[in-house]
C-alpha cells in the first residue's frame, strides 16, 4: 500500500520577467530584441515570448496588434517598448503539475535544461512558492507557510545534495556535518556521535577534520550525502549531483544513495537528465516546458538488468 | 549554539586574511590613535589645570565683589579672619592663605619696571601653592622686609640675592607708597608670564604699603580634594550670599576661565577626531561585510536551504561584524595602551610647551595619563558602530530568498 509523502496539485509556477535571470537565453533575447538593427528577430521573440504565459490579460491584445504591423521599425519599437515594462511578461516554469510521491521512493525528475526540474525540486523544498496548486507533505500543507515555517520544516524533515556539494569552506567535514544538527538544536554530546556515525557511514572517518578544499569531489559529495543525512530526514532532494563527477564516483555515490534508501527508508528525489541516474531510479518524471510529459516506473526486474 | 557561531563567525572574518587584516588594521590603528589622542589632550589639560591651580589659582578664592579683574584682584576686603575661621572650619577645606596683591613699580640701583606684587603668608602659601618650590638661588620669603623675584625681573634690574630694591605703589589716598625689600631669592618657573612680571613679599608689608589696615583681595582656600570642589562649591555659594554680601567665592575655572575655553576648544577637536574615526572604522567593517556578504550569497542560500532561519544569518553575519571589531578593538586597545604607557613613563618632548609656558609654568616634556573614562567611551563606540556597520550587511541578508541565493554566481 503506497503512503504518500508529498502531493503536488496543479502546481503552477509562474517567474515574472524581472526574474529573467532563471532563464537562460531570455537576457539574450531582451539585448537583441532592444537592438534596432536586430528588428528581424522580432518573430523569433515572439516565437520564445509565446512561451511565456503572461499574467496580464491585456498582452493578447497586445500581441496581436504586433502582428498587425506591417513595418519592422514599428514592430521592434513596439516589442521594445513591451520588454521594457517587465510586470506585463512572464515566464511559466511549471504549470498544472499534479505529483503524487510516496514514502520510500527513489524517484527521479528528468527533463533538458529549462524544463522546470530544478523549480519543481524547489517547490517541493519550500524554498520557493507555488504561484497556483498546492503543495502537501504528509499531511502539512506547504503551500502557504511562512518563511520561518518553511526553514523549520526543511530543518525537521529535508535532506539536500546539490550539484556542487554546497559545503561550508570554513568548516571540515565534521564541522559541516555538525552545522545542520546544530540548528537543530541538538545536544553537543548527540551531535558529535551522530556525526561520526554517518561519516563512518559514507565511508569518510578518515577525513574528519579536513576542509571542503582539501576533499575531491567524490569526497564532497559524500559529506554532502551525510549531511543530509545526518538530521534523519524523511526526504533528501538531490540537484544534479553527479554532474561534477566522473562516471565512477558517480555510481559509488547512487550506490550509497540506494543502500540508505533501502537501508533507512528515506526517501529521494533527484533532479538530473543524467542517464546514469535515470538508470538507477525506480520512477522517472519526464518534464518539458513545465509539463509532466510521461513517468516511466520501472520494475525490480528492469532495474537488476 | 553561541560558541559554534563565534566559531564559525570567526572562521568567517579570515576568510579572506588580507581584506579583513585591512579592515583590522583600520580599527587597531584608529583606536590605537584615538587612545593616544585623547591621553595627549586630556594629560595636556590635566597639566594646564594642576600648573594652573599649584602656582596661582588654588582651588578656589574668596575675592570682593566689586572685583573685577580676578587674576589681579582691584577691589579688597576687610576682616578676612572671619570668613577664613568659617571656611577653616569645613573639615573638607585643607589650608587657606590670605594674599594682599596689587601692580606696582620695583626699582633697583640701575633700573626699575612694573610688576605685580603678592603679598603673602609664607607658612601657608608653601602649602597651598608650589611656587617656593620654584626658588632657585636664595630662599622664599621668610618674614618682613624681603621679596622674591622672578628671575627676567631680577635680570633687568640686574638685582642680586642680599641687594634691595625699593617696590612703589600709589596708596588709597592716592599718595605714592615706596618700600625697600631686600632681595631674599630668585625663582625661575619657565613661565615669562610669571619670571617677568610676578614678584612675592610679605603680606603685612604689602598691605602696610597699600594703607589697607587688615584688608586683603585674596583668601585662597585648598580643599583635601578636589574632586569635592563642586560640592563645596554649591554649599557655600548660599552662604556666601547671605552672611557675607560683599564677599564671592570662585573656584579656579572662574579665575582661570580661558584654561576652561582651551579645554572645551580641544574637546570639541578630540569629538571632531573621534568621529571621523569612527566613520572611517564603520565605512571599513561595513565594506568588508558587504563584500562579504557579495561573496558568500549562495552559502547564505544553502544555511537557509539547511534550515536557518533569516534570523540566524543576519545574527552570523551581525556576529562576524562584531568579532571584527572586538578583534580590532582588542589590539587597538593593547596597542594604544602600550603607547600611553611607553610616554607616561619616558616623557614625551612637547613643542607646545614652549607656548603653554609663556602664561604658566609649563614643562616641555609631557607624562601622558590614562584617562579610562574617555578610553572606555572610545571602546565603547568603536563597539557600537562595528554592530552598526554590520546592521545593513544583516538587513540585506534577510532579504535573500533561499532559492535565489542557491543560484546566484
Amino acid at each position: 500500500m503506497s503512503n504518500p509523502l508529498i502531493t503536488l496539485e496543479r502546481v503552477t509556477r509562474i517567474y515574472r520577467t524581472s526574474e529573467k535571470v532563471f532563464l537562460p537565453g531570455l537576457g539574450d533575447l531582451f539585448d537583441r530584441a532592444r537592438d534596432l538593427n536586430h528588428a528581424r528577430d522580432t518573430l523569433s521573440a515572439k516565437k520564445l515570448l509565446g512561451a511565456y504565459r503572461d499574467l496580464k490579460e491585456n498582452l493578447e491584445d497586445k500581441k496581436q496588434a504586433l502582428h498587425k504591423m506591417g513595418n519592422m521599425a514599428d514592430r521592434a519599437k513596439f516589442l521594445k517598448e513591451l520588454i521594457y515594462t517587465e510586470d506585463e511578461f512572464a515566464v511559466t516554469a511549471l504549470l498544472n503539475v499534479s505529483l503524487v510521491i510516496n514514502q520510500g521512493e527513489f524517484t527521479s525528475i528528468a527533463g533538458p535544461s529549462g524544463s522546470g526540474k530544478s523549480t519543481l525540486l524547489n517547490i517541493i523544498a519550500t524554498l520557493e512558492e507555488p504561484s497556483f496548486g498546492s503543495v502537501q507533505f504528509l499531511d502539512q500543507d506547504l503551500t502557504h507557510l511562512k518563511e520561518d515555517e518553511r526553514a523549520e520544516f526543511r530543518l525537521r524533515n529535508l535532506g539536500f545534495v546539490f550539484q556542487a556539494y554546497n559545503l561550508i569552506p570554513v568548516l571540515s567535514a565534521f564541522e559541516n556535518i555538525e552545522y545542520a544538527l546544530i540548528l537543530k538544536g541538538i545536544p553537543s554530546n548527540v551531535r558529535r556521535k551522530r556525526t561520526e556515525e554517518v561519516l563512518k557511514y559514507v565511508g569518510l572517518e578518515d577525513c574528519t577534520h579536513r576542509r571542503p578544499n582539501k576533499l575531491s569531489g567524490g569526497q564532497q559529495q559524500r559529506v554532502a550525502i551525510a549531511r543530509a543525512l545526518a538530521v534523519e530526514p524523511k526526504l533528501i532532494l538531490a540537484d544534479e549531483i553527479t554532474a561534477n563527477l566522473d562516471s565512477k564516483t558517480a555510481i559509488s555515490i547512487l550506490t550509497l544513495m540506494e543502500q540508505i534508501n533501502k537501508e533507512k527508508g528515506t526517501t529521494f528525489i533527484f533532479s538530473s537528465h543524467d542517464p546514469l541516474v535515470l538508470s538507477r531510479a525506480r520512477r522517472v518524471i519526464y518534464l518539458r516546458d513545465g509539463e509532466i510529459l510521461k513517468e516511466e516506473l520501472k520494475t525490480e526486474e528492469v532495474l537488476s538488468k | 549554539m553561541i560558541f559554534a557561531l563565534i566559531k564559525l563567525a570567526l572562521r568567517n572574518v579570515f576568510r579572506n586574511r588580507r581584506r579583513s587584516g585591512l579592515t583590522l588594521a583600520s580599527v587597531i590603528i584608529g583606536l590605537a590613535a584615538l587612545f593616544f589622542l585623547q591621553s595627549l589632550v586630556k594629560s595636556l589639560q590635566a597639566d594646564l589645570v594642576e600648573r594652573s591651580i599649584g602656582t596661582y589659582t588654588t582651588h578656589m578664592q574668596v575675592q570682593s565683589i566689586k572685583t573685577q579683574d580676578f587674576k589681579i584682584p582691584d577691589a579688597s576686603f576687610g576682616n578676612p579672619a572671619k570668613v577664613e575661621e568659617l571656611l577653616r572650619g569645613d573639615s573638607r577645606v585643607a589650608v587657606t592663605s590670605k594674599r594682599a596683591m596689587f601692580t606696582g613699580l620695583i626699582a633697583s640701583a640701575v633700573n626699575s619696571m612694573g610688576v605685580a606684587m603678592v603679598g603673602i603668608d609664607p607658612d601657608t602659601e608653601k602649602q597651598l601653592s608650589n611656587i617656593a618650590g620654584y626658588v632657585k638661588e636664595g630662599t622664599f620669603v621668610t618674614g618682613a622686609k624681603e621679596v622674591v623675584l622672578g628671575k627676567i625681573v631680577a635680570r633687568n634690574l640686574d638685582a642680586r640675592v642680599g641687594e634691595k630694591v625699593v617696590v612703589m605703589v600709589q596708596n588709597r589716598e592716592g599718595a605714592f607708597q615706596g618700600k625697600a625689600l631686600k632681595v631674599v631669592g630668585i625663582y625661575e618657573t619657565g613661565s615669562y608670564t610669571f619670571d617677568a612680571s610676578i614678584s612675592y613679599m610679605w603680606r603685612q608689608d604689602a598691605q602696610e604699603l597699600l594703607g589697607w589696615g587688615d584688608e586683603i583681595n585674596i583668601l585662597a582656600v585648598k580643599l583635601k580634594d578636589i574632586t569635592l570642589l563642586e560640592r563645596f562649591h554649591a554649599d557655600w555659594a548660599a552662604k556666601f550670599k547671605s552672611d557675607f554680601p560683599d564677599l564671592k567665592l570662585l573656584t579656579w575655572k572662574d579665575i582661570s576661565s580661558e584654561i576652561i575655553h582651551i579645554r572645551e576648544f580641544q574637546d570639541s577637536v578630540l569629538f571632531l577626531v573621534l568621529t571621523v574615526v569612527f566613520v572611517i572604522v564603520a565605512l571599513g567593517i561595513l565594506n568588508t561585510m558587504l563584500m562579504s556578504l557579495f561573496e558568500r550569497i549562495r552559502e547564505f542560500g544553502l544555511m537557509m536551504a539547511l534550515g536557518a532561519k533569516r534570523r540566524d544569518v543576519a545574527i552570523l553575519l551581525l556576529t562576524e561584524s562584531v568579532a571584527l571589531g572586538a578583534l580590532g578593538l582588542f589590539w587597538g586597545a593593547v596597542w594604544g595602551m602600550s603607547i600611553i604607557g611607553i610616554f607616561h613613563f619616558v616623557g614625551m618632548p612637547l613643542p607646545l610647551g614652549n607656548a603653554l609656558s609663556y602664561f604658566l609654568p609649563f614643562e616641555k616634556t609631557i607624562h601622558l595619563r590614562f584617562v579610562w573614562s574617555s578610553h572606555l567611551v572610545a571602546v565603547g563606540c568603536v563597539f557600537l558602530v562595528s554592530m552598526l556597520a554590520g546592521i545593513i550587511p544583516a538587513l540585506r541578508v534577510r532579504r535573500l530568498r533561499p532559492a535565489e541565493a542557491l543560484r546566484h554566481v
